[in-house]
């Protein structure tokens, strides 16, 4: 219990400071289950995000019900998207019930400005701390693809996900079974 | 709406959003614009205030739409009902992945996964950065094309990268950087 709890409130905390989107959170999602805590890896945490977003479901609650069932199975899972989805409520309803106008206010859309900026700083970091997945042509090819695909030609990131895991068991199933 | 129907209309929201919150947009317009809850206008202006308030934007819209109906209980209800579908594909999910992690074709699956990630990190800061680094629509000619860059976010951006990469702080204290800087400089 005292373990489903510690999960509850690190995804608590984490959806309190989750601004724009599920991979906006995965630096924060390092530190607090790699860093801090020891729960799962990095690569696991990679791995979460791109099955989290093949999947019917919020890319930020998969991930948190994928993280909790590593550490405590169903019960892990369940207080982890919780604790995810339970500062959501909280502030909608209290914005819903108090702010009509709450874009207006020209300091709080600032402030967000300013808090986007220093995310895209946090999403540089993961991207030099990550350079290690892409390690010949294919694998920057199939980076670079996604990036033009779903940015310039709105494919679904889905599509795009389904057509990397094909890739890397077409050509690269040999590869790992001799390291 | 009664809440029973509210959760299981946001069941089936959740079980056809896949991709990400944004998936769940059109699918949330329809629900909120055809039962009456919202006018079109109205729904984007909600829209507008998941996209600024913490925590996952599908969740967010969700629960403001399920307050609409039914007020706070619709609005947990309503995000119950979004999360249960993938709640249930999630866990039985992992559990074969546990099972097969070994296995070479998963294994190999997931090189390709891990390349792919970097594309759609490098994604999301794209669209990031043409809410905040650049105005595309203050775009007139080429002679003027430097209009278009906000160059006061563009110093905040060095201020935080520099302190960022000198320091390698809990990654939460740049986030409040940002909020003060944006808040004294913008």
């Amino acid at each position: 219990m005292r373990k489903n709890l510690e999960l509850f409130w690190s995804f608590f905390k984490l959806g309190c400071v989750t601004f724009g989107g599920g991979l906006a959170m995965m630096p924060l999602l390092q530190k607090e289950a790699v860093t801090k805590k020891g729960w799962v890896t990095n690569d696991d945490v990679v791995d979460f995000y791109a099955i989290s977003q093949t999947i019917p479901g919020i890319v930020a609650a998969n991930v948190a019900t994928m993280v909790g069932h590593r550490v405590n199975k169903f019960w892990g899972s369940l207080f982890s998207l919780l604790g995810m989805i339970t500062p959501s409520i909280i502030v909608i309803c209290i914005v819903a019930a108090l702010l009509k106008q709450y874009q207006d206010v020209v300091w709080i859309q600032n402030a967000l400005k300013g808090i986007n900026i220093a995310v895209i700083v946090l999403l540089l970091s993961m991207i030099i701390k990550m350079h290690k997945n892409i390690f010949d042509v294919l694998t920057f090819l199939i980076a670079l693809a996604a990036f033009v695909l779903i940015s310039f030609f709105n494919v679904t990131p889905t599509l795009v996900i389904i057509g990397a895991a094909i890739l890397g068991m077409l050509f690269y199933r040999k590869k790992v079974m001799n390291p | 709406m009664s809440l029973i129907m509210l959760f299981l209309t946001f069941c089936y929201v959740g079980l056809f959003t896949i991709g990400g919150g944004m998936a769940a947009i059109p699918l949330i317009e329809n629900v909120c614009v055809s039962n009456g809850l919202t006018t079109v206008t109205e729904f984007y202006q909600m829209v507008a205030i998941s996209e600024s308030t913490p925590g996952p934007i599908g969740i967010n819209i969700a629960t403001y739409a399920g307050y609409m109906s039914q007020g706070v209980a619709g609005g947990i209800v309503a995000s119950l009902g979004l999360i249960t579908p993938p709640f249930i594909i999630c866990v039985l999910l992992i559990k074969l992945l546990d099972k097969y992690s070994k296995t070479p074709l998963v294994k190999a699956m997931f090189v390709g996964l891990r390349a792919v990630i970097i594309g759609l990190i490098c994604t999301a800061l794209l669209s990031i950065a043409k809410i905040c680094l650049v105005d595309v629509s203050l775009f007139t000619t080429w002679d003027q094309v430097w209009n278009i860059f906000n160059w006061k976010a563009w110093i905040i951006l060095v201020v935080i990268a520099f302190l960022y990469f000198k320091f390698k702080k809990h990654p939460l204290l740049y986030i409040g950087l940002g909020a003060v800087l944006g808040i004294l400089i913008l």
